[in-house]
């Protein structure tokens, strides 16, 4: 997949799932769509634009392991690039089909508004003010591989030859 | 050549591997796999179509009582009746259903997991089985997949040893010392890390209390929070295993990430204030903040040495006119102790309300909200922002400062009702 371009929304450190999809709003987002981490940032709801970015400190999608990713995703984010981020968010965001990059310095690089140019299958994050390349760690080859088939689902119909628990086309 | 860690051994035993190191990553076989609100991965079972059953139907657990005693909405009702037909076309054999009670205290007291195996769950908190010695961790969109497969696969992380040793003084829990060591860790310092309990002072507690610390390894950023089976463990699972186990132990040398050795007999209440868990402060520092609700329960402070710590409190005193105090039983069987004990009736004539087991107002999806401008003191793990109304702030500690808060209508140190 090609790399990618769009703005840089930035946020600080231990961002919490609760923040981004409130308690008991998992199936009814209803209410909770203008309320994506209004906490840390009451413009981001409002004005983030399809293909921009998250860029964002330690532990990333700390808390609970509801899959808070899923409404950035329907918000148009493209990606989350943080410095670290936290293992249930991570995991489930990736299989959903999100990535999120683990980069230490992409806070110290990047300010809210930035324009960004993200290459995924690299692990690379481009700031095109200062044209400089920021390579992120190392995603396990299993969620890349989950990653390429679209997410989860597409993973497993992708292999489906491999579960007894599934009818054999 | 190393030893290996309690979490490095399980996990190459549960892969097919001699060993395994941190990085490396392994897909092993899971024991049992934990779900409370599986409604979003049966649709999931949809959009994959031809699913015949779950890979097996006794080692899939749901508890639709976790999070409600009762639906609290047409919305929860509708979906709790669409997750028990679901698990009975899947072959889902184990369904704890309303007023059964939380689900991390059921996974255990009904021996759903056991020294030596590998435990998933799409709560958070799935850490907790930690305490007997089970490899536990928390995953949840990916938990429909291995309801398929059985199987899950995990970064092998680098570990974290935690030595308590000493004796407590009168009035200082398990829950202070465990959330003074969440503070010293802090909200990421054990981040895609397990981390494992030892010392003299974790091995006199029970296996409930245990679990408090395994519970909240979570809140620093951990995969698993892990303890070595001993004498007590042994004695906890002995009926209750629902099949025969192999301990696993540590190597005496065993590479660690990090040491580190706290002595707790010096030290006092402690307290988290808002808004992260790892917010540690002496209780003392927090001493006079008004309350409106105090919360003994949750996945954290429902077990029944919790409930016999707030009732000492509560003997003979009444809860302060402007609080609301409410007891959570963490299941049945602690409800029922709670009763022979005489606990009810000490909670009731001081004006407590006791609702049925469940996991708690420790998020607003039941019962027990806070109103507007509210303060809530509780012994639940969590105090973040989103899982209560906006302007609304809550505190966490011992079942003992969380019963003192109630009588004091304010925080206030414990050891003077004791």
């Amino acid at each position: 997949m090609a790399a990618t371009r769009g703005m840089a929304w930035t946020f600080g450190d231990h961002i919490n799932t609760e923040s981004i999809l409130g308690s008991g709003k998992e199936e009814n987002w209803g209410s909770a769509m203008d309320g994506v981490l209004a906490y840390y940032d009451p413009e981001f709801s409002k004005k983030v634009q399809p293909g921009d970015f998250i860029v964002a400190g330690r532990n990333f999608g700390s808390s609970s392991g509801r899959p808070a990713g899923e409404i950035l995703r329907s918000k148009g984010v493209k990606a989350v690039i943080c410095t670290s981020s936290a293992m249930v968010f991570y995991r489930n965001t990736w299989n959903i089909g999100l990535p999120v990059l683990q980069c230490p310095e992409i806070l110290e690089k990047v300010q809210k508004g930035d324009e960004l140019e993200v290459d995924v299958e690299a692990g690379t994050i481009k700031v095109l003010k200062t044209g400089e390349v920021l390579q992120a760690e190392e995603t396990p080859w299993i969620l890349l591989d989950i990653y390429r088939q679209g997410g989860m689902l597409g993973w497993i119909k992708s292999r489906r030859q491999e579960y007894e628990t599934l009818e054999q086309a | 050549m190393s030893g290996h860690t309690l979490t490095e051994k399980i996990l190459a035993k549960a892969s097919g591997k001699k060993e395994v190191s941190p990085g490396e990553i392994v897909i092993a076989r899971v024991d049992a796999l934990f779900m409370h609100s599986p409604r979003y991965k049966f649709k999931h079972f949809e959009k994959i179509g031809g699913v015949k059953s779950v890979w097996d139907g006794d080692k899939v657990i749901v508890a639709v009582g976790h999070h409600q005693f009762l639906p609290s909405s047409q919305e929860y009702a509708d979906a709790v009746t669409f997750v028990r037909k679901e698990c009975k076309r899947y072959g889902i054999k184990h369904l704890y259903d309303m007023g059964t009670g939380n689900g991390h205290y059921l996974m255990l007291e009904k021996g759903h997991v056991w020294p030596g195996a590998v435990a998933v769950g799409s709560d958070s908190h799935t850490t907790a089985y930690g305490c007997i010695g089970c490899l536990a961790s928390p995953m949840n969109f990916e938990t429909s997949e291995v309801m398929l497969s059985g199987k899950a696969w995990f970064k092998v992380p680098p570990t974290l040893l935690v030595k308590l040793e000493g004796t407590v003084k009168r009035g200082v829990s398990a829950r202070d010392v465990a959330q003074h060591v969440l503070g010293i860790v802090g909200a990421d310092g054990a981040l895609w890390h397990a981390v494992e309990f030892d010392g003299a002072y974790l091995r006199r507690l029970s296996i409930q209390q245990r679990m408090i610390f395994s519970l909240l390894t979570t809140e620093m950023g951990a995969m698993c929070g892990m303890m070595e089976t001993d004498a007590v463990t042994l004695a906890y699972m002995e009926g209750r295993s629902r099949q025969p186990f192999e301990p696993v132990y540590r190597d005496t040398d065993a590479r660690y990430a990090k040491v580190l050795e706290i002595d707790v007999s010096e030290l006092e209440p402690q307290i988290a204030v808002p808004p992260q868990p790892s917010y540690t402060k002496p209780l003392a520092d927090a001493a006079g903040k008004k309350v409106q609700q105090a919360y003994v329960g949750g996945c954290t402070g429902g077990g029944i040495e919790d409930m016999r710590m707030a009732a000492e409190v509560m003997r003979g005193r009444k809860v302060h006119p402007e609080v609301r105090l409410i007891v959570v039983p963490g299941t049945v069987a602690v409800f029922e102790q709670m009763m022979k004990e005489g606990l009810v009736e000490v909670f009731t004539s001081a004006g407590a309300l006791i609702t049925p087991p469940y996991c708690g107002p420790c998020q607003m999806i039941c019962v027990g909200h806070l109103g507007e401008g509210e303060t809530m003191i509780g012994t639940h793990p969590r105090n973040l922002p989103g899982r209560a109304a906006a302007d609304t702030e809550i505190y966490l500690a011992s079942p003992y400062s969380t019963a003192a808060a109630a009588v004091a209508g304010e925080i206030t140190d414990p050891r003077q009702y004791l």
